[in-house]
């Protein structure tokens, strides 16, 4: 079962785009009449959001609610696909919506040009089915985790650095969050990091998919394990993670 | 015995490595071996995983053969055991 009641028909231009994967064993027409029905919230929009939001445009997800501060800068580029050189200097969320209803005009965009923060993550969490977490700041990644478990909204967790990824999604109060993990921020702790675009392109890809699989209720999401890869010598490790009953955000006796 | 010490992220910038093999005291902690490891690798090592007590910090997630362990835990290892200390890492 996924977290969307499939409902109405596609229309014939639907059913021609998303052909390839209605064959999809599993999910079929069902899972994509889900899909069109669905929500996914995405914070931040860049070199591991934008490709999460990307791939969900193509494959004819509903609705995604975007957030995303700033302006396009010159290093954004090598990483965050949505935005282009001709738009540096101008509003990062602007180029977003722009590129993604290119791809697919028939997408509902909430986009806002801010990033995620505790005065606006309930409100953001409350407009989507799915929450992927792709913000570089901790106090982002918290607030977004804190709404999610609060709302009983499925979580994605998407993260980077240098050339490792990694993934894990939440089942609010069911499966590790991300304070279970990590009760605090960490040390020293800097937005700019070392990261190729493909690598964060990668993991925003399988967040993608791992959404897909959640809205449509088919095959295994990756709840209680965290999926990491290192893509120096490409090893991929399965980490199985534990809620904690002391967790300060979904604990039982916190 | 001997323990195979996993660095990830942050963790392994710190102390240039990401595998090391780790000679300690049978049955050690993994506290111990932290601090084990801090002190073969040095400070820059130190500052991400312990915090100012000197024991390790909680923002660092810690497994033992894939298996997450909470620090309170802090299991007796045996030897050829892996042990992981993963500084989270975000997007961007």
């Amino acid at each position: 079962m996924g977290i969307i009641d499939a409902i109405g028909d596609l229309t014939e231009e639907q059913t021609a785009i998303y052909e390839w994967q209605i064959a999809v064993p599993g999910f079929g027409l069902e899972g994509q009449k889900k899909l069109v029905a669905a929500s996914v919230l995405i914070s931040r929009v860049g070199g591991l959001g934008g490709l999460v939001a990307y791939e969900l445009a193509a494959a004819g997800i509903g609705k995604l609610v975007l957030y995303h501060a700033g302006n396009v800068r010159p290093s954004d580029l090598n990483r965050q696909l949505l935005m282009t050189r001709d738009w540096v200097g101008k509003p990062r969320i602007e180029s977003i919506e722009r590129r993604l209803l290119e791809l697919n005009p028939d997408l509902e965009i909430i986009a806002v040009g801010e990033n995620i923060s505790e005065a606006n993550a309930e409100a953001a969490v409350a407009e989507a089915d799915v929450v992927v977490c792709a913000a570089p700041l901790f106090s982002e990644r918290f607030a977004m985790n804190y709404e999610a478990v609060r709302q009983k909204k499925p979580f994605v967790d998407c993260a980077m650095y240098e050339m490792e990824a990694q993934i894990l999604n939440v089942d609010p109060g069911k499966t590790a969050c991300l304070r279970c993990l990590y009760p605090e921020e960490p040390l020293g702790w800097k937005r700019q990091f070392p990261v190729f675009g493909a690598v964060s392109g990668s993991i925003g890809c399988l967040g993608a998919m791992e959404a897909i699989k959640i809205i449509a209720g088919f095959g295994s999401p990756l709840y209680g394990t965290m999926l990491r890869i290192n893509m120096t010598d490409m090893t991929i490790r399965r980490l199985s993670v534990r809620r904690s009953e002391k967790c300060q955000c979904c604990g039982d006796k916190p | 015995m001997q323990i195979t010490v996993e660095f990830a992220a942050q963790a392994k910038a710190a102390a240039g490595t990401q595998i090391e093999n780790v000679d300690v005291a049978a049955s050690s902690g993994v506290q111990e071996i932290a601090e084990t490891v801090c002190q073969k690798f040095g400070e820059k090592l130190r500052a991400i995983l312990m915090d100012a007590q000197g024991k390790l910090h909680r923002s660092i997630l810690v497994s033992v053969n894939d298996y997450h362990i909470f620090h309170h835990e802090n299991p007796n290892l045996k030897d050829g055991d892996r042990l992981i200390f993963l500084s989270p890492v975000s997007g961007g």
